[in-house]
């Protein structure tokens, strides 16, 4: 009886506080066509399947995603966290050769939500094509940026558009059933979270690496993906696709932030299905106003930057990195990442002195499941050296064109894309490190740069072995931000 | 044979494009029946296959359909189709006529209620006059059944001046979920009105559809005529084997 | 020094804004790393190939040794300031220099740092166990801190 009360308690204080329908709502959202769409017509289409495991692996987080949604429209929601996750991970120890139409495997879903699933299906095929772009083999990288700008317009031709600027994510996140299914379902949403994480760290596996370089990033990375990610139940908050891929969300923020908004309406739903004591009606008006939140139409003629904090059209975010919204907790550049503590994003990540605004960029560092930019390869290499496991670092060299992709195994020994690579590593003051640790595609590049820099005059190339063997240790100049977990009560851990 | 030298570009051209999908149900691929949905809006398909009709009172014939989709719009495609069939009897190839067809999805299946929609087909002489055309009409309702899969009723009327009508109960199923992914098992019960003859024809089917790579869609299927108003197309076999392919 | 002091002491520099090293979690029990101080170094550091991997105390260490394949080294702080107890797995073989001895006797997790360390001799140990005002108390050898740390969790 008590129980009952309580419930009825929640279920009220809930429904009372449940935001009511926008009076704008778009039209076709009560549309009863499917309007299926099919995706931009290309020569890249399908080039995901270049890197065989990792595309098997994003086919089964489609199932996933489809078999979740089915059992939650059912009701059956006491077995999210038993039956439907068992369900769920025997397909992703087994993923399919082939993608799999959800809709096909969620009817109940799609009978209840064919609206969500429009924006969904539409939002996903984004992801898929932007992937097949950066993966296909026939094009140079300039034009595959220009084929991601176009494809970017493509996908807002319909009115399922997610929108492409930052959102307040703290706000998002911030409804009376917001949290719930993370709380109550935590293995279920751990799997969420690790497609998410999978959704979000392949970009910059991609991103301007040549197509022979990918999928031995995927050893690194598909690894990680099994054994951890789908398996956290620690995590904060969803990934975001600025924290596991910097460069690409740099680059193309509108991408970045519309999968942040995709995944962040995931959430939304998750959070209204699981929710008790709503009824259909309400949770069908829910996903409407969830949907309409993140609809590129609800914010057009805004503009990143702008907005008023935390609220529906705030639309600001840390200067140094425009494809992510702010975040819980957030100041300016400093944002809480998930196993990383409190990290300045216009910081290099092992130094914190600040990333260089000239070229080249640097270098990033995945590892650990978090990617983190760096000043330099010496950053790079001794951030991924005082780090577990196996690491992936991607780095600037002197030809815009050439990235230097290094793939270390747990011994911290690494391999490279580039046969021919050279480093320079004269160890001095941190604040100077992105001019006296680099690395260069030949010797002949080394020494262009030496005549270029007489400082450095003199010192020698030093091979992959044996920069490999370096250790400069702690740098100087690190600056620990000292602030509590913003996701956490005071004292949780 | 300028068309069929099309097709066959058309064909090698969709070898590097997109994907076709085992779920969505097209006419003759390899049943009668399809579902209550269009193709997705600009997508193209290339859909071809080869059957065989064994007769218990005649020589067998062969036919090779084949017919081209388009998504026009959303819910609505187009396509064009050609089927001609060899007569081992006559030693003849009957086929000069073209099928023009307009497909519209009106709904999809929201809560109990079905998906609807509607094909206007037009077979046209590519010899003599237009008022020689072939009319058919039909409507199509796709229901869930049980879980995954489905009934598809659909109602026809055919003819030009003369009006026949039919129905067919198709069903389908999703084998191997939640295991695998690739493959729908279909079945049909049809009645019609024979259009050479008075009396009707029936006919049921089996057939599976398989999804052997991102584009491209392999179907294969038995149908039984066990009624038929014409005497020598009694109790016919015809076996199908076909392919769909998106771009 | 009590032992409370000695944690607090311990707690305070290590959060201090001048604190040198990443703010990094250990790689085990997932707290924060307790940094060096003036008066005692707390930073245990495994040395795998060319990796130096930061635990938060030696009985992390121990637990966490099998997702490394290879030999390996550690650098336990002991006692003594800028002179860690070197301690090696080698063909899956743990040795430690003569006379080194262990302290495990921590309650919960967060005190790690301050009670699951190495010395360089039972004087030492000792002399620790005397200073923190210690109670219940046993001094290791390598074989059994190594039994003691990898045996089943009750």
């Amino acid at each position: 009886m008590i129980a009952l009360l309580g419930l009825m308690l929640s279920a009220g204080l809930g429904q009372s506080q449940l935001p009511p329908l926008p009076p704008d709502l778009p039209s076709w959202i009560r549309a009863k066509g499917m309007d299926e769409l099919y995706y931009k017509s290309a020569p890249y289409n399908w080039s995901i399947n270049r890197v065989p495991k990792f595309a098997r692996d994003m086919y089964a987080t489609g199932v996933g995603h489809a078999m979740a949604y089915e059992a939650m429209s059912k009701g059956q929601v006491s077995a999210l966290d038993t039956e439907t996750f068992s369900k769920i991970d025997r397909v992703l120890r087994n993923p399919p050769k082939l993608p799999v139409d959800e809709m096909a495997i969620s009817p109940t879903f799609v009978r209840k939500y064919g609206y969500l699933e429009k924006v969904f299906d539409w939002a996903h095929t984004l992801h898929f094509q932007t992937i097949d772009v950066l993966a296909y083999p026939g094009w140079s990288n300039a034009r595959k940026e220009q084929e991601l700008d176009e494809l970017w317009s493509f996908y807002q031709s319909e009115p399922y558009a997610l929108t492409g600027l930052p959102m307040n994510m703290e706000y998002l996140d911030g409804f009376s059933y917001s949290k719930r299914f993370r709380q109550q379902y935590p293995k279920l949403n751990g799997l969420f979270w690790g497609y998410h994480w999978l959704q979000t760290v392949n970009y910059d596996m991609l991103f301007g690496v040549p197509t022979a370089n990918q999928a031995a990033q995927y050893e690194v990375l598909g690894e990680r993906y099994h054994e951890v990610e789908l398996y956290n139940e620690t995590r904060d908050f969803m990934p975001m696709t600025a924290e596991l891929s910097p460069r690409f969300a740099k680059r193309f923020p509108q991408l970045a932030n519309a999968f942040d908004n995709l995944h962040m309406l995931h959430d939304n739903v998750n959070d209204i299905l699981a929710q008790p004591g709503l009824t259909d009606l309400q949770r069908e008006q829910q996903i409407q106003i969830a949907i309409y939140r993140v609809l590129d139409s609800t914010h057009r003629g805004e503009s990143p930057g702008s907005g008023t904090p935390n609220s529906l059209h705030d639309h600001r975010h840390p200067p140094s990195m425009p494809g992510m919204g702010m975040m819980v907790g957030s100041d300016e550049d400093e944002m809480y990442m998930g196993g990383m503590g409190w990290m300045n994003m216009a910081e290099c990540g092992h130094c914190s002195v600040p990333m260089p605004a000239e070229e080249p960029w640097g270098a990033t560092v995945t590892a650990n499941g978090w990617t983190m930019s760096v000043r330099c390869l010496m950053c790079a290499r001794d951030m991924a050296s005082e780090t577990p496991g196996r690491a992936i670092i991607r780095a600037a060299t002197e030809d815009p064109k050439q990235l230097l992709i290094l793939v270390s195994d747990d011994e911290g020994n690494w391999t490279s894309n580039l046969a021919t690579v050279v480093f320079l590593e004269k160890f001095g003051e941190h604040p100077d490190c992105s001019g006296w640790s680099r690395a260069f595609t030949s010797t002949a590049a080394l020494n262009s740069y030496l005549v270029a820099n007489p400082e450095y005059a003199g010192m020698p190339g030093l091979s992959l072995a044996d920069w490999s063997k370096l250790n400069q240790g702690k740098p100087d100049t690190y600056r620990r931000i000292d602030r509590p977990n913003p996701y956490r009560k005071d004292g949780e851990e | 044979m300028k068309l069929p030298f099309a097709l066959a570009i058309w064909f090698t051209a969709s070898l590097c494009l997109a994907q076709s999908d085992h779920n969505n149900l097209d006419k003759e691929r390899p049943l009668t029946f399809e579902d209550a949905y269009s193709i997705a809006y600009r997508s193209y398909e290339l859909q071809t296959g080869f059957s065989a009709f064994a007769f218990q009172k005649r020589q067998p014939q062969y036919g090779l359909r084949t017919e081209i989709q388009y998504g026009i719009a959303k819910n609505r495609d187009l396509s064009i189709g050609w089927d001609p069939v060899f007569d081992s009897q006559s030693a003849r190839v009957r086929g000069d006529n073209l099928e023009l067809s307009y497909f519209e999805g009106l709904t999809r299946e929201i809560g109990n209620s079905p998906a609807v929609g509607y094909r206007i087909e037009a077979e046209m002489p590519t010899t003599g006059s237009v008022r020689d055309a072939d009319v058919r009409a039909r409507l199509v309702l796709t229901k869930r059944a049980k879980t995954y899969d489905k009934f598809h009723l659909n109602l026809g009327v055919a003819g030009n001046g003369k009006l026949a009508f039919g129905a067919i109960l198709g069903y389908s199923l999703p084998l191997g979920y939640p295991r695998q992914f690739d493959t729908t098992l279909l079945a049909e019960l049809a009645v019609e009105q024979s259009r050479q003859a008075s009396g009707q024809n029936h006919w049921a089917g089996l057939g599976i559809r398989r999804q052997v790579d991102v584009t491209t869609v392999l179907d294969y299927s038995i149908r039984m005529r066990f009624r038929s108003a014409v005497t020598e197309n009694r109790n016919a076999l015809i076996f199908t084997v076909g392919l769909s392919k998106s771009f | 020094m009590k032992f409370q002091t000695l944690i607090f002491t311990a707690v305070c520099l290590s959060v201090a804004a001048v604190s040198v090293a990443h703010e990094g979690d250990c790689p085990f029990c997932k707290l924060k790393l307790v940094q060096n101080t003036a008066d005692q170094d707390n930073e245990v550091v495994l040395r795998f190939g060319n990796k130096k991997i930061e635990y938060r105390c030696i009985f992390c260490v121990f637990k966490d040794q099998k997702r490394y394949k290879g030999d390996l080294v550690v650098y336990a702080p002991s006692e003594k300031v800028g002179e860690p107890v070197i301690l090696k797995r080698t063909d899956g073989k743990w040795t430690a220099p003569e006379g080194v001895v262990f302290l495990n006797s921590f309650k919960k997790h967060v005190d790690c740092a301050a009670l699951s360390r190495a010395f360089s001799s039972v004087t030492a140990y000792d002399t620790y166990v005397k200073k923190n005002d210690l109670k219940e108390t046993k001094a290791f050898s390598l074989a059994e801190f190594v039994d003691f740390v990898v045996k089943p969790a009750k």
